[in-house]
Formats: structure tokens, C-alpha cells, sequence
């Protein structure tokens, strides 16, 4: 038994939980958390980090579940392109300045692991943590690998989560993935590591919070569908398959499942406030 | 539950497949493939075959994949895979997830699209790539961990073979020498110029290397039905985080002595029922005090402890996978080399790494440390006769 105890879903500016909610058409409180203390935290962070860690906050926020039983949670990461915006700015430096100038902070920064490590750090949490990059199935392979963890005892609970850049770079390779190998003419600064992010965000467990939102999920696997709405989509919207099951837990649909990268994920029991 | 170990491959400066890679460890000298790299710090190239360079093609880490690759799958004499619905890959790497090509950026700057540089880039996920070159049906996830990404593939496919998700997994690593990693690792200030000494009290850094290494893991029913009993399993693998630094290790170590503990729980080990430890062990000051520190309070002074990365570099991505199928060659042959290049105790290190010795083990333990705070264990278990 899986459940999702918490979600978030945020940009690297604030929460879009009410674009989600609104989107799905659904009522629910939302608190759009702007902490000092988290903008003191990340301040030394891009929009990807900032992104990831503001979707954990609100999910970690939306469960309830707070201090000490966070040390065993396990930190997932997936990503479909990673954070090629700071290591972008990273080789700007080198092209600028020479190769032996590369700024520390921005390499320390450019690692696609660093927002599991800055989530780590906020949350004092000890579990095991992977990050993961793939073109394809990026979120359900994380989603995947949760369910592993969770029945097989390796953790408590997992923080899931999905992040994308949205830049001029990260248009420009979603352009070409399209096809079009056009570049936009007004652009000249392509890595923005300050360009927004998208971040989505699960808290998932074997045990109910009991708090705001808890749906019990049952994830089958089916490597038929691996390649076609999904990652189609992907090249549309940044985070697809994560919305998408974030919205069926806002609304479910009369037992309807859900699918996305290669899983059928059904949501046999809701229960939202 | 374990899994076994039915195949390996392995290319790094220390050989170009696991028949020689046993030769490369020995004594002090630098590997045969040594050079510097365009900041002036010592870098260790591997002897990739010419067959299996793409000139550019690919990313040089898939070339390396590719090598070590069907090394693996002709050792675990795969090359006809029965049921690829139930064959996953899972492979870490660093440089292999970057859109880093220096020449891209700079034509990028000029309004100009390099478009190879993307194909290369689209095409050279690892795990993606073993995926459609094999046409796998299962899971491909290409773990990107920082240096512990290897270990931590490995860790990935025991937990699909426990789950019943696949029947064998493809794990491992790759990494190549790297132009903007090396400036990375430079501006950190955490490569030298000299050859690497882990352990030792001079250290000044590390060196970075290149390779590759893939384990094939099967369930022991897979293994059975396919008759490939190779005596060889890993037994567990734990992770577990420091939360504290996006670069440093806990200078106590206490996230990787977190991994250890579990990882010898998970297999239901003693301390002492460890015959030896490939450490991360880089060079750096930090790494290696946060090591030792970790081992001492775990084992004591009883286990012997090396590092292989004198001869190999620090291959990053590749580097837990390259030294879990090092562990595996030295259970197999009862020897560890020593640690490459150790002459001087430090005094902050609790106990001195282990000289080459012959020795009986059925288990071993592999270590990983990396930025972001993540810290892995394997154990591995040679039993022939079993």
C-alpha cells in the first residue's frame, strides 16, 4: 500500500498549487509559503534548486509531518533534462574568463543532485537519496523506485519529485526535440540560471499522515504505454506526468486510473481535508 | 536479498577489460595513460579499444559503456537475452547527463545551433542508450548521484530484482575525462598536481580518470534457469545522507558509517565478518579523514582498508561501479593490492590502510562518498562452491 500523504507544486518564485486546484476545479486552502528563513537558505541557489526545495517545503507543510520522523525519509529526484542552466553559467565563466576560472559555487551548484542535497540539509534528512535524469519515463521511474523503497523498508517515506527548467536554453532544447532548430531571434542570454523552474512534489508512505491530502495508490506496471502520451506531452508541458497524477489525487475520477510513462496508477481511496 | 553477479566487464587506466585489471593495481607507478589536463592537474586516461571509439559520435563515456558493456554480456554469456520484458539497465554517470560541450555554448552565444552537439546529447543518456541498443523491455534509469552514481546504480537494480520488477539488470558506470568537470574539480581546489596518495599524509588531492564498469545481476532463479553460476553476489547495498554540505563529507564521516551499519544489518553481517574495504578513498583531505574516521569507528583497527584510485583516478560517475568489479576480482583471487602509493601515517587518520596481502574473505565491502552529501556501501559475497 502506498499513499500520498503531502503534495507541492511550485515555481522557483512561489507556489502554483492554486493554478493546479483552479485548473482541476476543485476548492482547496493553499498556503503559499514565504518563509525569511527559506529565502536566506537557498540564497545562494538557482531557480532549480529554489524550485525543488519550495515543492518539498509545501508537501512536507501539506502532510503535517514535521522534525525527527523526517530522518529516515528517502529523497528522489527525477528530471527529464536536469539543471543545464547552472552548468551553462559555469562554462560562460570558462569562455569568458579561461578554463582555470571557473567559479566554485557555480560548479558545487551545477550538480544535478544538489537540490536533494539542499532538502537534505533544511529537513535534517538522513535516507538515502538519487537523482535521476532521463529523456523518457523520468518521473515513473522515480515513482518506481519509491514503491521499491517503501515496501521493501528501505525508508519511512519518500520525497518524490519532478523539476524542469524553464529558460531560454531549456526552450531551445525543447525546440529541437521538436524539430525545429530555429533560434529565437530576440534572445542572447540563453543560461538563466534565475529563469523560472517548475517543481512538482509527493510525499509518499506506507502509514496515512492524517492530515490534508491522503489518496492510497496502486501502481501496476505497463511498458506499452512507456513512450506515447507522456513523453509526448513532455516536449508541451514541463512536468506532464506529474500533474497529471497530482490532479487525479485532487479529483479523482470514478476509479478511473491514471497513466503515465509506462505505469497505471490507480487511486483507490481519496480523501482530501 | 542478494543478487548474483553473472557477468562483469570493466575498462579504466588501471586495464582494458577484468583479465588485466588485476596487473594495473599493482605497485606505485603512475598507469601507462597518463597526461595533464588543460588546468595542469595529472589526469588517467583509459585504453579504450579503437573499435569502440565513435570519434566524436557519442559521448566518449558511452564508448566506454559500450566496451565494458559487451565484456559483461559475453562473460554472462547474455548475448542472446531470453525475456527482455524483465531486463532493466540502470547506470550512473556525471558528465554523460550534461549539456557541456564548450563549442555548443560558444556557437550558442553567436546565434548559432550546433546540432550534432544536441544529437550527441539526445542520444547519450547511458541507460537510455544500453535500453535501445539491446531493445530492453524493462525500467532504464541513468542515476546521476555525483561520485557515488555507480555504487548507487547498483544499489537501483537490486531494489527492481528484489521487487520482482526484473529477472536481470544491466548496472554500472561511466565517465570520461572531462574538460569543464576538470575546471569544476580545479576551481574547487581539490585535484593536484602530483600523482594521488589516498591515505596518506602528504595527500594533496585527487587525480580524475576515466572508465567504466557494468555488472550483469540476476535473480538466483534467472541465474539457475540460465545455468550461470558465478559464485559472486552482492549481498546489500545501503545509502545514506550527511545533510549538511553540498560539497564536503562530514569530517566525522557519520553519513557513510550510516551506510555501512545498514548495509551490514540488511546482510545480517558482523563486523568481522568483512574481509576487507575498497574505500572511496580519493586523495583529498577531507574524503580521507572522513573515511578512515568512519571505518575506525565501525571496525576498529581490524579491517584491512585500501584505495584503488592511484591507478584508476577518480572515475566520478563510473567510480563505484569500476570498484565494486575490482572488489569482485579481488575475492576471487584472495588478494588486495595495498593502498597505491601510502608512505606516511597521518596522525589525524585513526589506523593505517592496508599493505598487499594475501588473505581469506567471503565478503567485502565497496564505499562511495559524494557532493551532495550521499554516502553508499556495498558487500559483496564470494562463494564457489555454492
Amino acid at each position: 500500500m502506498i499513499l500520498i500523504n503531502g503534495l507541492g507544486f511550485c515555481s522557483s518564485s512561489g507556489s502554483l498549487m492554486k493554478e493546479l486546484t483552479d485548473a482541476a476545479g476543485v476548492n482547496l486552502p493553499v498556503n503559499d509559503l514565504a518563509q525569511p528563513e527559506l529565502k536566506k537558505q537557498l540564497r545562494g541557489c538557482g531557480a532549480f534548486v529554489t524550485a525543488g526545495v519550495r515543492a518539498a517545503v509545501e508537501a512536507l507543510h501539506d502532510s503535517g509531518i514535521t522534525g525527527e520522523s523526517l530522518a529516515m525519509t528517502g529523497i528522489i529526484v527525477t528530471s527529464r533534462l536536469g539543471d543545464q542552466n547552472t552548468t551553462s553559467e559555469f562554462i560562460d565563466d570558462l569562455i569568458d574568463y579561461g578554463i582555470d576560472q571557473g567559479s566554485p559555487l557555480k560548479f558545487a551548484h551545477s550538480s544535478h543532485n544538489a537540490a536533494a542535497s539542499y532538502i537534505a540539509k533544511l529537513f535534517n534528512i538522513y535516507g538515502p537519496a538519487i537523482t535521476s535524469v532521463n529523456f523518457e519515463a523520468s518521473f515513473s521511474n522515480g515513482l518506481t523506485l519509491a514503491q521499491c523503497w517503501l515496501e521493501q523498508g528501505t525508508c519511512d517515506n519518500v520525497l518524490l519529485l519532478q523539476i524542469e527548467s524553464c529558460s531560454p536554453l531549456s526552450e531551445v532544447l525543447a525546440n529541437y526535440e521538436k524539430g525545429c532548430t530555429t533560434l529565437p531571434s530576440e534572445t542572447t542570454v540563453f543560461a538563466d540560471s534565475k529563469a523560472q523552474c517548475r517543481a512538482a512534489c509527493f510525499l509518499l508512505g506506507n502509514h496515512a499522515s492524517g492530515t490534508n491530502h491522503t489518496a492510497e495508490i496502486l501502481i501496476c506496471r505497463s511498458e506499452e504505454n512507456c513512450k506515447t502520451q507522456a513523453d509526448a506531452a513532455a516536449m508541451e508541458t514541463p512536468l506532464p506526468d506529474p500533474v497529471r497524477l497530482m490532479t487525479a489525487v485532487l479529483k479523482p475520477q470514478n476509479g478511473q486510473p491514471v497513466t503515465i510513462s509506462g505505469l497505471t496508477i490507480r487511486i483507490t481511496t481519496a480523501d482530501i481535508l | 536479498m542478494s543478487a548474483c553477479v553473472t557477468g562483469m566487464g570493466c575498462i579504466s587506466p588501471a586495464g582494458i577489460n577484468c583479465a588485466v585489471t588485476w596487473d594495473g593495481l599493482q605497485g606505485d607507478d603512475a598507469p601507462e595513460l597518463t597526461g595533464l589536463s588543460e588546468t595542469g592537474q595529472i589526469v588517467f586516461k583509459a585504453p579504450l579499444d579503437p573499435a569502440y571509439d565513435s570519434n566524436g559520435r557519442r559521448h566518449r563515456s558511452v564508448d566506454l559503456l559500450t566496451q565494458a558493456l559487451d565484456e559483461a554480456l559475453t562473460d554472462a554469456e547474455l548475448n542472446e537475452i531470453p525475456d527482455l520484458s524483465k531486463v532493466g539497465v540502470c547506470i550512473g554517470t556525471t558528465s554523460a547527463s550534461f549539456l557541456n560541450d564548450m563549442d555548443f555554448h560558444r556557437k550558442l552565444r553567436d546565434h548559432l545551433l550546433d546540432e550534432e552537439s544536441l544529437k550527441r546529447f539526445f542520444s547519450g543518456n547511458p541507460a537510455e542508450y544500453v535500453k535501445k541498443r539491446l531493445a530492453l523491455g524493462g525500467p532504464a534509469m541513468t542515476v546521476i548521484n555525483a561520485c557515488a552514481s555507480g555504487t548507487d546504480a547498483v544499489g537501483v537494480a537490486m531494489s527492481w530484482l528484489n521487487a520482482g520488477i526484473c529477472d536481470i539488470v544491466i548496472a554500472g558506470g561511466a565517465d570520461e575525462i572531462h574538460s569543464v568537470s576538470g575546471a569544476g574539480f580545479y576551481s574547487l581546489g581539490v585535484t593536484s598536481q602530483y600523482l594521488c596518495r589516498p591515505f596518506d599524509r602528504d595527500r594533496d588531492g585527487l587525480n580524475l580518470g576515466e572508465g567504466a564498469a557494468v555488472l550483469i545481476l540476476e535473480t538466483a532463479e534467472s541465474a539457475a534457469r540460465r545455468k550461470r553460476v558465478s559464485g559472486m553476489y552482492v549481498e546489500s547495498y545501503a545509502a545514506g545522507g550527511d545533510a549538511r554540505h553540498i560539497t564536503q563529507p562530514d569530517p566525522e564521516g557519520t553519513g557513510i558509517e550510516r551506510a555501512v551499519r545498514k548495509a551490514l544489518d540488511c546482510a545480517g553481517l558482523k563486523t568481522e565478518d568483512i574481509g576487507f574495504i575498497n574505500a572511496h578513498g580519493t586523495g583529498t583531505i577531507s574524503n580521507d579523514l572522513a573515511e578512515s574516521h568512519a571505518f575506525a569507528r565501525i571496525f576498529g583497527d581490524k579491517c584491512p582498508y585500501f584505495s584503488t584510485k592511484g591507478k584508476t583516478g577518480h572515475t566520478l560517475g563510473a567510480a563505484g561501479a569500476i570498484e565494486a568489479v575490482i572488489t569482485a576480482i579481488m575475492l576471487r583471487k584472495q588478494q588486495i593490492p595495498g593502498s597505491c602509493r601510502y608512505q606516511h601515517q597521518d596522525p589525524d587518520i585513526p589506523f593505517r590502510p592496508a599493505a598487499a596481502m594475501k588473505l581469506t574473505a567471503k565478503y567485502a565491502l565497496s564505499t562511495s562518498l559524494a557532493f551532495g552529501g550521499c554516502n553508499s556501501a556495498l558487500i559483496l559475497k564470494y562463494e564457489p562452491n555454492n
